[in-house]
């Protein structure tokens, strides 16, 4: 019925997610926020979220900042789709702006955790499907070995170099033109 | 215990091989490089990406803080110097990792010095994009992302591009130019112009020569016949450009300046359309050609459409004709389920009033939103029909213009008076963006003959600006069979 599938929409607008972290501790976010999540999407058109998510690869301090990211996310995707696009209006577009600068530095402090939590969120990221989230922090350790030299980044990452020296010697050979 | 697992888990080796490829495919050719002399698991992880990101940034020895103490000779050769530079690295970083795995993925991103010192580095016409990509191991990308840091209208040559195996091209801050006629890109499905200049002669060609592109999307691109400039006195809309893109199936114009008009020869298979529009909707024209296929008397355009999203303006006091171009679409798209749109009115000739009358208008909002709260008419007597309101407010950024009758029935008469295919049998979401200044405005009008018409409608979206609305205005509207 018609009737019914709207009633369904206008439930589901409101609805909230449980989400339970590896150490028991429950979340209720709401289902816009939960979504960002690739993972909790497919869990709610399956229909299996009932009792809440539980997501036993994730820690409720990681949980917690995952949350936080993706509600400012999901209330970002919702301006878009919302109003705010659809002025010409000069002021709007300027709060448009606004907002925009906004997020960038929310993704900006959100950024400023140690390597432990940024590779915890990484893992919580890939783990979860948050596309946006994962870009995010992989740039961020991407940025973090941008010119580095092989063993500076050995040395930051704990890298163990199971090359033997010829080995190694050959391949800068071959990439000797990125070492000039 | 906890700080058993903390230096466990801080060890980047623990990741799985597709996080790594990922880490690696945002850092440029030079940086990625010294990856692969990590370990064994990264040297084989950079071997099989089969992803490159050259950066030509990354090249710059000279700082714009150095050089501002260069004359212009010593900057310029220094800058050529980088050039070269850059050059050499990128043919090895391809060779490099062209003999390990074919390169499916290239990113280029430029600085605009470096590509300006063309005649001291290379060889006759060709720019620097156009000398990387003529690498032999470029020509088996399937993925393509050109950027250039800012504007330049830098020719993006498609003569230059690997042609046979290229399937998704995205340029950012370019001006694509067509490669001679007997290029063909079998394979590109999807073009993604961002901030482009796009000169719709050389566009065509493009167009004409991707049988598979189904996917065509211009962001905020400058649109116009050709790459000089030509001059359109206001309001002559003398040119008139046509553009056929057969196989595409999902159309984004996006933020566009459009210097002159467009005929877009519809893609009559699409599925997807997509138009935000900078312009009012009532300059859209609608082709009714001969060939096409009819359905009650009305010309089919779009006979698999299922989305059709639409952002567009109408003017003030010229509603009608907007409605005109609504209808055709409605008409020529029979089987539309999803329909989406944005209306906003064409700010146009009010873009430079100061800014204290935007102000003036949101009191004036705020005053006819309290209106409508306290309304008492009932609102199916605003739908269609005879229905003939005086307004109680008629505000537009400040401009009082009491003496303006609205007639319900002449903003969608020609709607409200017909059946539609897709409103009888296909439409089951409805959304609609609009700023409401007053009770019976266009977006509230067309909120009502959706309400009233679709027979199969199973949500209604409605959104009606920002001012807090939502709260009263925000409904589901269901079952109207």
């Amino acid at each position: 019925m018609a009737s019914a599938g709207s009633g369904d929409e206008k439930a589901a607008a409101a609805a909230m997610i449980t989400l339970i972290s590896s150490d028991n501790e429950k979340f209720e976010v709401t289902e816009a926020t939960a979504t960002l999540s690739q993972t909790i999407r497919h869990m709610i058109e399956d229909g299996c979220t009932d009792g809440g998510v539980p997501l036993p690869n994730v820690t409720s301090k990681i949980l917690a900042r995952v949350i936080e990211y993706c509600k400012k996310h999901a209330t970002a995707a919702a301006g878009e789709e919302g109003s705010s696009s659809s002025f010409s209006d000069a002021a709007f577009l300027e709060v448009d702006r606004a907002f925009l600068e906004e997020l960038e530095e929310f993704d900006d402090a959100f950024l400023e955790v140690d390597r432990a939590t940024l590779f915890d969120l990484i893992l919580a990221a890939n783990y979860l499907d948050i596309k946006g989230l994962l870009n995010l922090t992989c740039q961020k350790v991407a940025d973090s070995v941008k010119g580095k030299t092989p063993e500076q980044i050995r040395e930051m990452y704990n890298i163990v170099n199971d090359l033997t020296p010829e080995e190694e010697a050959e391949i800068r050979r071959e990439t000797q033109w990125a070492f000039e | 215990m906890a700080a058993a697992a903390a230096p466990l888990r801080c060890h980047l080796s623990d990741f799985p091989d597709e996080l790594l490829l990922r880490i690696l495919s945002f850092l440029p050719a030079r940086d990625a490089t010294a990856a692969a002399v990590l370990s064994r698991r990264w040297r084989s992880l950079w071997l099989s990406s089969g992803v490159v990101y050259l950066d030509s940034r990354s090249f710059g020895r000279s700082s714009w803080q150095t050089e501002r103490n260069l004359s212009f000779y010593e900057r310029r050769r220094t800058q050529c110097e980088d050039c070269k530079g850059f050059l050499r690295a990128a043919a090895k970083a391809l060779a490099a990792a062209a003999a390990a795995a074919p390169i499916t993925r290239l990113t280029f991103v430029a600085k605009i010095d470096s590509l300006i010192c063309r005649p001291d580095v290379l060889s006759d016409d060709r720019d620097l994009l156009a000398a990387v990509l003529s690498n032999p191991a470029v020509r088996r990308v399937e993925e393509l992302h050109v950027e250039v840091e800012h504007w330049s209208g830098l020719p993006l040559r498609f003569a230059s591009l690997p042609s046979e195996s290229l399937r998704v091209l995205r340029a950012v801050n370019c001006s694509p130019v067509a490669a001679p006629a007997a290029a063909a890109f079998p394979r590109l499905a999807e073009l993604h112009l961002h901030d482009c200049n796009v000169p719709l002669v050389e566009l065509q060609p493009i167009v004409h020569a991707a049988p598979q592109l189904a996917t065509l999307h211009l962001e905020s691109c400058r649109i116009r016949e050709k790459e000089e400039v030509s001059y359109t006195p206001p309001g002559m809309a003398a040119q008139v450009y046509r553009l056929v893109c057969p196989a595409v199936t999902a159309l984004v114009f996006e933020s566009c300046d459009f210097e002159i008009s467009v005929e877009l020869d519809a893609p009559r298979t699409a599925k997807v359309l997509k138009l935000k529009l900078d312009f009012s909707m009532d300059r859209i024209a609608l082709e009714m050609s001969q060939d096409n296929d009819m359905l009650d008397g009305h010309t089919i355009l779009f006979r698999n459409l299922e989305q059709l999203d639409l952002d567009a303006q109408y003017t003030l006091g010229n509603e009608a004709s907007s409605m005109v171009t609504l209808e055709s679409l409605l008409h020529g798209s029979p089987v539309v389920r999803d329909l989406r749109l944005k209306l906003s009115k064409d700010m146009s000739n009010w873009m430079n009033e100061p800014h204290s009358v935007d102000q003036e208008a949101r009191a004036d909002f705020n005053k006819s939103v309290d209106r409508f709260r306290h309304r008492r008419t009932p609102m199916r007597s605003q739908l269609g029909g005879e229905g003939h309101h005086k307004t109680l407010m008629h505000s537009h950024l400040g401009i009082e213009e009491d003496d303006y009758d609205y007639k319900a029935s002449d903003i969608i008469p020609v709607l409200s008076k017909q059946s539609f295919n897709c409103l009888d049998n296909s439409l089951r979401r409805a959304s609609l963006h609009f700023c409401m200044d007053k009770s019976n405005c266009l977006g509230v009008q067309l909120a009502k003959f959706f309400a009233k018409n679709a027979r199969v409608l199973e949500e209604m979206h409605i959104d009606d600006g920002s001012h807090k609305m939502c709260e009263h205005m925000n409904a589901s509207v269901s079952e109207m069979g």
